[in-house]
């Protein structure tokens, strides 16, 4: 006869590899979030066709399967428990989802992800360190460049981005921009030498969480003028 | 004297005294369950030839993993798992059917049959059918209507029983009658 020991133990572990699974997944979905906001992919929808197909190739796929996976594995775990098995799949599954994406979500609202990037950039992030430097850092979606607006012309404007580099943006007159001097913008047009043709632009506010991570992707923020 | 005293005790007081050490009261769960589980072997495992024999290892993993069982819960449908763990497994084992390892019936959320709608089901006429053409339906539809005709467990019970939504039970026993009438007719 096996011991009440033996099955207490087991019950615990299958509690806390369901308990580790959930933080990573939690962890990874949130940080997908983070990666897609901080890089402005999010909104290369907005952009059309061409932008829809950056956003497609822009998205961090593995990133998303490896989360799907954890959603598959905790479903196994959970089919343990009476609470799950006594319900159809359907409900169980999006049970685990919407407990996963809302809890992915309310980390991503806070400073979590930016410390943690702050951290890998100046080398004091192990293990994860590699993975923000990588996904959430300068990888970002192709035709996508970011900058300060430092010169405002006819039909044309000047950005700097963090590297320094003026990149003079061409627009059409339909995509006449509402932006001034010392505005932080995205834009969306492919790169020839230092100018770039815009399909799309927008002005990017920087949401308060993401001030940390937006210092490393854009030239310091002047200093507030005295009105 | 002993055996009226059994008589008064649950399955669930006596499971919990062998859980105790009183291994001797373990005796008296298998005389309660042995004419049952060896039915439930017989007609499961339908063309089975070792189907009995398979019934004294479900008593010898039931009382190796008697300290798992909660007695909160029904013994009945502890001990019925054990069977139909051992009972696919050994399915598995032949090879000789089909086990689908994901069913869309567990997928979906169904209404809940009322059990009095299939009462006609439960007749003896009807169990009489069944008897004879069990070999000829479907594993998944086959052992709840074993469990709901001849052991006369409820959908909660064969819900707890096969780890599946009560909901799921009705669906599985509204086309397993669907099936024998079908079958029946031929």
């Amino acid at each position: 006869m096996k011991p009440k020991a033996y099955f207490i133990l087991k019950a615990t572990l299958i509690v806390l590899a369901a308990a580790i699974i959930s933080l990573f997944a939690l962890f990874l979905i949130s940080f997908v979030s983070f990666a897609l906001r901080a890089n402005g992919i999010l909104v290369l929808p907005i952009f059309g066709f061409r932008g829809f197909g950056a956003f497609l190739t822009s998205v961090p796929w593995l990133l998303i399967i490896l989360s799907a996976f954890l959603i598959f594995i905790l479903e196994i775990l959970f089919r343990h428990f009476s609470f799950t098995y006594r319900r159809p799949i359907l409900y169980s599954v999006m049970g685990v989802i919407i407990l996963v994406l809302l809890g992915s979500f309310i980390i991503d609202r806070t400073s979590f992800h930016p410390n943690l990037f702050d951290r890998a950039q100046h080398g004091r992030l192990p293990i994860f360190g590699p993975v923000y430097r990588g996904f959430g850092g300068l990888q970002r979606p192709a035709n996508a460049h970011f900058g300060t607006v430092t010169e405002i012309l006819e039909q044309s404007f000047i950005i700097k981005n963090r590297n320094e580099e003026a990149i003079k943006v061409f627009f059409q007159e339909d995509l006449t921009p509402d932006i001034k001097i010392d505005d932080t913008v995205m834009v969306f047009g492919e790169k020839e030498g230092d100018t770039v043709i815009a399909e799309g632009i927008i002005k990017v506010n920087i949401q308060e969480n993401l001030k940390p991570f937006r210092q490393e992707l854009l030239p310091p923020m002047p200093p507030e003028r005295n009105r | 004297m002993m055996g009226e005293l059994a008589q008064e005790r649950t399955d669930e007081e006596i499971a919990l005294q062998v859980q105790a050490g009183d291994m001797e009261n373990f005796g008296i769960l298998v005389k309660r369950y042995e004419v049952k589980i060896k039915r439930y072997a017989r007609k499961f495992l339908f063309g089975y030839e070792d189907a009995e024999d398979m019934v004294q290892e479900v008593f010898l993993k039931a009382y190796i993993n008697i300290q798992s069982f909660n007695a909160s819960q029904k013994f009945s449908s502890w001990l019925y798992r054990i069977a139909h763990n051992e009972f696919i497994n050994a399915i598995k084992k032949k090879g000789r059917e089909r086990l689908s390892l994901f069913d869309l019936d567990t997928l979906f959320p169904h209404p809940v049959a009322k059990e009095s709608l299939i009462d006609d089901i439960n007749s003896r006429e009807l169990r009489e059918i069944l008897d004879r053409i069990l070999g000829k339906i479907d594993l998944k539809y086959r052992e709840v209507l074993v469990l709901y005709c001849f052991e006369e467990l409820n959908y909660r019970e064969i819900a707890e029983v096969l780890h599946i939504p009560i909901a799921t039970v009705g669906v599985r026993i509204k086309r397993g009658r669907e099936l024998i009438k079908s079958l029946y007719e031929q």
